[in-house]
């Protein structure tokens, strides 16, 4: 499971709950998806914190992002490996081909 | 009403205020900008909004920062909209998907322009993709038609959207199974370019899906003369078809410098990318399939999503409908993905409500 890759021991006692996270409007979309699969780390944390401090700042505007290309996509090089096609292997469905091969 | 601050999201919040009669001001509209407030494109899309609905009023401050808008009732009948070159068609035809079922009238539309970019749906993906979505939730009928295809910059062509079927509330559904891909279909296209490219761009998409073993047969459309819009270009849009009839679709679009090979390898690899998300459906009609079932009457529906279709945009879609709709959706992971349960609003379309 790839999205599990960022989990780390130590990030375990802070995992969320998406179905609760979606609906806490204070916390822009972005942010939601960061804490969901433990992006979000100490460092983020601590800016937090400090952020906190400047109480009289002005309240920054949540942005939401709305992505800048149709669909997105990373690491598309990986599927030129046959090995990595076929870890999705179970998508496909074969019935018709075990019939013929049997 | 409702209050909104800056640019993103526009079309969404304007659809779904005109569907759930939801007075909205959006405030904040690219106001650090060089050239502050609304782009051609989104004058455009509220021109058009203004066309198939009646008595919607829409003001705009000076600056174009600030719309508060209005809606009225949705009319649907027959139009034409002349988009604009910033954006392809699909950036007006996909909000029409969410308002053309429920309108006083069946809705023709006919619309000139760019006819695929790579910002916004393609016309090839929201034939193969987003009207199947369509038929899941009891709209059948949908139609485009492509009287010309156009390529960035210049644009020239012409598609022709009708959606006959009117109802008064899309149908519960439960996509709570594993998608399983019976074969790949897909379609390539030129225009002004040599019809080769075409060809090309099909060998190599099939090449990168040959190690999937699944039988894949990619149509190819290159247009000639009046049909082939202003400018050169090509693309390719790739849809796996499922058992459950839940289509998986991504597409690719050429731009200055592309080559076909690149281009198609490329919509072969984004097309893996989109199975190995599994879920019950495509990430390409996410939005609609979570605002048709927001719409339905009110029974619980389920959605099975891959955990990676659950990103900002996913997140703000489902904070705007409860917003406009009141539905929230329930969320539970389990261990292929996260389990949806969303309750329909019990919406009615509002000019069913009169008649």
């Amino acid at each position: 499971l790839r999205w599990m890759d960022n989990y780390k021991p130590n990030n375990f006692k802070k995992r969320w709950d998406i179905g609760k996270l979606l609906y806490m409007d204070n916390i822009s979309p972005l942010d939601v998806i960061k804490r969901w699969s433990g992006e979000e780390d100490q460092e983020s944390e601590e800016e937090n914190i400090e952020e906190e401090d400047d109480f009289f700042k002005p309240k920054e505007v949540l942005q939401s992002v709305e992505s800048h290309s149709y669909l997105e996509y990373s690491n598309l090089s990986q599927w030129d490996d046959a090995s990595v096609v076929a870890t999705i292997s179970d998508v496909f469905y074969r019935e018709i081909r075990a019939v013929e091969n049997a | 009403m409702l209050v909104f601050s800056g640019e993103d999201h526009f079309r969404q919040r304007l659809t779904l205020a005109t569907l759930s009669g939801t007075p909205i001001k959006i405030t904040g509209i690219r106001p650090d900008d060089m050239n502050p407030g609304l782009r051609d494109y989104e004058v455009s899309f509220l021109r058009l909004l203004e066309a198939i609905t009646n008595g919607s009023v829409f003001e705009i401050s000076y600056t174009g920062t600030t719309v508060i808008y209005t809606p009225g009732l949705i009319i649907g009948g027959t139009h034409t909209h002349n988009a604009p070159l910033t954006r392809a068609v699909g950036y007006f035809i996909e909000p029409l998907l969410w308002l053309g079922p429920f309108g006083k009238k069946p809705l023709t539309i006919t619309l000139k322009g760019i006819t695929t970019a790579p910002l916004d749906a393609g016309v090839d993906a929201i034939r193969t993709v987003l009207f199947p979505t369509l038929e899941k939730f009891g709209i059948l009928d949908s139609e485009l038609r492509i009287v010309k295809r156009g390529s960035a910059p210049k644009g020239g062509g012409e598609v022709i959207l009708r959606m006959p079927f009117q109802v008064l509330q899309p149908s519960t559904i439960h996509a709570q199974n594993l998608i399983q891909v019976n074969k790949i279909r897909g379609i390539a296209y030129s225009t002004r370019v040599s019809p080769a490219s075409v060809n090309r761009v099909i060998e190599a998409a099939r090449a990168v899906l040959k190690p999937a073993q699944v039988e894949t047969f990619v149509y190819s459309d290159a247009t000639r003369g009046d049909e082939s819009g202003l400018s050169p270009g090509f693309g390719i849009t790739l849809v796996a078809e499922t058992r459950s009839g839940w289509p998986v679709g991504t597409q690719a679009v050429a731009d200055a410098g592309s080559v076909p090979e690149e281009l198609g390898a490329q919509a072969g690899r984004q097309l893996l990318t989109e199975l190995a998300m599994r879920g019950a459906v495509g990430r390409l009609e996410l939005p609609l399939v979570l605002v048709m079932m927001a719409l339905g009457k009110e029974d619980v529906g389920r959605l099975l999503i891959g955990k990676q279709m659950m990103d900002a945009s996913t997140v703000q879609l489902l904070r705007e409908i409860k917003s406009f709709m009141g539905t929230q959706a329930t969320v539970r992971e389990e261990s292929d993905g996260l389990m949806l349960t969303i309750k329909g609003s019990g919406f009615v379309s509002a000019s069913k409500k009169i008649a």
